[in-house]
């Protein structure tokens, strides 16, 4: 689900960063709050073996492929909520720096959609609630609370990407369309994190069961927690809510519908892929555009009257483009020569 | 990657900082360009390549790194000029369409978006990095655990990848992990972890941690890195907002 | 004789209620003594140098450099005790050596001057001068095992514990070690099988049997009784065993 920068405007990711650092900011201040052991060092370690984690390929019975972890709720469940959120803000800023997986810009959005709803949400509201219900026993809830906790916080975390590449104006595509196509496909993602997150967790129960963060703990100071997360929220959605209508008037919906259909072979039920999706449908709006454009009887072959790209298509464009090419060339050759030159002399 | 941020070179030598912040500034710049807006966005790539040349990193090891970004969008990107072929231009006998120029525009975003971020930890290194996070006030606490969790990558990596082999070399005819092993497998890497992290911490404390880091003060920031910054940062709104390929092109023709 | 700074009567300490992992423990230790920790596996060797560093729970009388092992006194005796762990790994967190050097240093408020002064200081002691600007995770076993050493001496500690220190090093840097450590003027106590070790490096040795002391006196009176050794599952060190002729040609 990691998003690239190519798929985020400045101002959407820049909301982004906004309303995760303000959950980063709580979650700091909750953790020092009891700052008589702040679990430093476990929340590194930890955050190192998200990664491991994401290394090993999980056969999924029946269906030949793999899938693979992602962690958040895992961290909750393990290191409580807030720590979790660190933790996981940290995966994502070493998977976004040395691993090209998701862009410096779309990091704030990034978090968001990951670490937020699966710390957070997922924890707060599914598997809280249900580690401390008194149906079942342990191991069932846990269960139940991993499977169920994941499948609303990858649905959370879809619909957020939705949201934001909408926000973008890179997709010209219905909002509707867009979740309609995203939703299946991290229900099916969600099961899968769910069941390892679940086989992991209980195989801790099993094990060390004093590990696993005791539920109902704190109950005032929790609550009250609960109140500011999603007070945050709140405040994220009214921004980019905000943010999303200013585009949204200028991006015409309807026709695109039509389109539907053809993405659908595009969307692979990959981690890694899906997130270059949005480029593509945006792609597609435009060819909705051009269909447009054709049965209008009104082939617009400069984009006239589009302010903002008012190049691209010139003649001029293109020279131009050419002799940059060239300067290109000669800053590298550049580089290499006066690198050689070092090392002789 | 370590080999390379230890390099020399007055790209090296400049505040982390500066780097940072001229990274970001440049992909938000990047980004802020329109899907189609293929010759303005052209000109970009001439900061990234300054930078190589400046630090003296040879361009092709970041290409490198494309290999697991460029598939992803370029088959995202594919079905743009297949669906979208109103003609924009002809080229003698090639027609170029709206959706070949946003394909090539949104490549070109990511590359360039990759291309910098490389450039950044190419010629950063983490510990630097998270110094430069500090001078923006981001948490110590978020800024530290970032370091130990990137000390603790590579030697948790080496254990999953032992414990995989291990697995592998005694189911030869499985891909990856069984179902049922899913969570003692990963379980006890966790269990492991979960020791090593007392461990750690047990270290800390014997020797007087009490909730603080203290660092290696870092350089300070001379008049060269501020210098560096404005012009960086000048150059990249200048090319943002002058559609320079065209100026030059209308030179010519 | 000089003073105590390590005294324990009737230390017991617990994982699980009913079963002690050591059970009334008594002995002490003198200023500026290498003490030798030996016993098979299990025999509580890695728990007692954990109960001295008050990171796990003991029963009983315990002193370190005169202060009793409680909580209150944990930060003055952890700042004159130096642990050095037996996995490396676990000690090197910070990127660099020389952070990882003077994290204790600075975590006691020195100076940056005073700081220099003990990693380099620490460098020299372990002749690893030349790994100061080296990545920890790039070292190799012996020079992480150097470092972590030169950790601890950079807090200037007055006791030294070590758990299993020669372990994973190849015998040109167990060498380096021994060299190191009879080199050490501190008191030590050191955790290991490695019985040639401890009888180059320690006058004195405990041996740890069935929870409890087995025995506790001169390193080569302890280490030559076979009987004694085989009966804790432990066996002669290789210099008293069999010698097998080189062959030649």
């Amino acid at each position: 689900m990691h998003m690239a920068d190519a798929l985020l405007a400045p101002a959407v990711a820049g909301v982004m960063y906004v309303a995760s650092g303000s959950a980063a900011g709580v979650s700091i201040h909750e953790l020092k709050k009891d700052a008589k052991d702040i679990k430093l060092p476990v929340m590194g370690v930890m955050a190192a073996f998200v990664f491991a984690g994401q290394m090993i390929n999980y056969t999924i019975p029946g269906t030949g492929s793999s899938g693979h972890l992602c962690g958040g709720l895992m961290l909750s469940a393990l290191l409580g909520p807030y720590a979790g959120f660190l933790s996981m803000i940290v995966v994502l800023t070493i998977q976004c720096l040395f691993f090209a997986d998701g862009g410096l810009m779309a990091l704030g959005a990034n978090v968001w959609n990951m670490a937020f709803y699966g710390c957070f949400i997922g924890y707060f509201l599914i598997y809280r609630p249900i580690m401390k219900a008194k149906w079942g026993n342990t191991r069932i809830r846990l269960i139940v609370a991993s499977i169920l906790g994941c499948l609303l916080t990858l649905q959370l975390g879809a619909f957020s990407v939705c949201l934001e590449t909408y926000a973008s104006g890179i997709s010209e595509l219905s909002f509707g369309a867009f979740a309609a196509l995203m939703q299946p496909i991290h229900l099916a993602i969600g099961l899968v994190e769910g069941l390892i997150t679940a086989a992991v967790l209980v195989f801790v129960y099993q094990t060390r069961p004093e590990l696993l963060e005791v539920v109902g703990e704190n109950e005032t100071k929790v609550n009250w927690s609960a109140k500011r997360v999603i007070l945050v929220i709140a405040i994220a959605a009214l921004l980019v809510g905000g943010i999303g209508s200013q585009f949204a008037s200028s991006h015409p919906d309807g026709l695109e519908w039509a389109l539907f259909g053809n993405e659908d072979a595009g969307y692979n039920a990959n981690m890694g892929l899906d997130e270059e999706d949005y480029g593509k449908s945006s792609n597609v709006s435009q060819a909705a555009e051009s269909v447009q454009e054709k049965t209008a009887f009104l082939p617009d072959y400069a984009f006239a009257g589009n302010e903002d790209n008012p190049v691209g298509t010139t003649v001029s464009g293109i020279v131009g483009s050419a002799i940059v090419a060239g300067v290109a060339v000669g800053i590298c050759y550049l580089g290499g020569f006066f690198r050689k030159k070092k090392q002789t002399t | 990657m370590d080999e390379l941020s230890r390099l020399d070179s007055f790209y090296h030598r400049l505040h982390p900082l500066v780097k940072l912040l001229l990274t970001i500034a440049y992909i938000a710049v990047v980004l802020s360009f329109p899907v189609r807006s293929l010759a303005g966005l052209f000109p970009m790539l001439l900061f990234p390549l300054i930078g190589y040349a400046l630090s003296g990193i040879p361009v092709r090891t970041c290409f490198y790194r494309l290999r697991y970004i460029l598939p992803l969008v370029a088959f995202v990107g594919i079905w743009n000029p297949i669906l979208n072929r109103t003609p924009v231009m002809t080229l003698g006998a090639l027609t170029i369409s709206a959706g070949m120029i946003s394909f090539i525009t949104l490549l070109l975003k990511g590359i360039y978006a990759l291309m910098a971020s490389f450039l950044l930890i190419a010629t950063t290194g983490i510990e630097n990095i998270c110094y430069a996070l500090r001078c923006l006030h981001i948490p110590k606490l978020l800024v530290t655990t970032l370091l130990i969790t990137y000390r603790y990558i590579s030697l948790l990596l080496s254990e999953a990848g032992t414990m995989a082999s291990s697995y592998a070399l005694r189911a030869p005819n499985q891909k990856g992990v069984h179902y049922k092993a899913w969570g003692s497998f990963l379980g006890s890497l966790l269990l492991r972890s979960m020791d090593r992290a007392t461990a750690l911490y047990q270290s800390m404390q014997m020797r007087g941690f009490s909730g603080d880091f203290y660092y290696t003060k870092g350089t300070r920031m001379q008049t060269p890195d501020v210098l560096f910054f404005v012009l960086g940062l000048g150059l990249i709104l200048l090319v943002r907002f002058v559609p320079i390929a065209t100026l030059i092109g209308q030179l010519f023709v | 004789m000089s003073k105590i700074v390590i005294e324990c009567q009737d230390i017991s300490c617990y994982y699980e209620k009913a079963k002690p992992v050591l059970s009334n423990l008594s002995f002490a230790i003198h200023e500026g003594e290498s003490v030798g920790l030996i016993g098979a596996n299990g025999s509580g060797k890695s728990t007692l140098l954990g109960a001295l560093c008050g990171l796990i729970s003991h029963e009983g009388v315990m002193q370190v450099a005169g202060l009793s092992v409680e909580k209150v006194n944990l930060p003055e005796i952890r700042k004159k005790l130096g642990y050095v762990m037996q996995d490396s790994d676990n000690q090197l967190f910070l990127p660099t050596v020389y952070d990882d050097i003077a994290f204790a240093p600075r975590n006691y408020g020195l100076s940056a001057e005073d700081v220099e002064r003990m990693v380099t200081e620490a460098l020299r002691r372990t002749g690893i001068e030349h790994l100061k600007d080296r990545q920890n995770y790039k070292l190799s076993g012996g020079e992480k095992r150097m470092v972590c050493i030169a950790t601890i001496l950079a807090m200037q500690p007055e006791i030294i514990l070590m758990d299993e220190p020669s372990i994973t090093l190849d015998p040109y840097n167990r060498r380096t070690l021994i060299q190191n450590l009879q080199a050490m003027p501190e008191t030590k106590l050191i955790a290991s099988h490695d019985l040639d070790l401890i009888l180059e490096t320690c006058e004195r040795v405990i041996l740890l049997d069935e929870h409890g002391i087995k025995a506790d006196g001169d390193a080569e009176v302890i280490l030559t009784d076979e009987a004694l050794l085989k009966s804790c599952r432990l066996e002669l060190p290789y210099c008293y065993q069999k010698v097998v002729p080189l062959k030649k040609g």
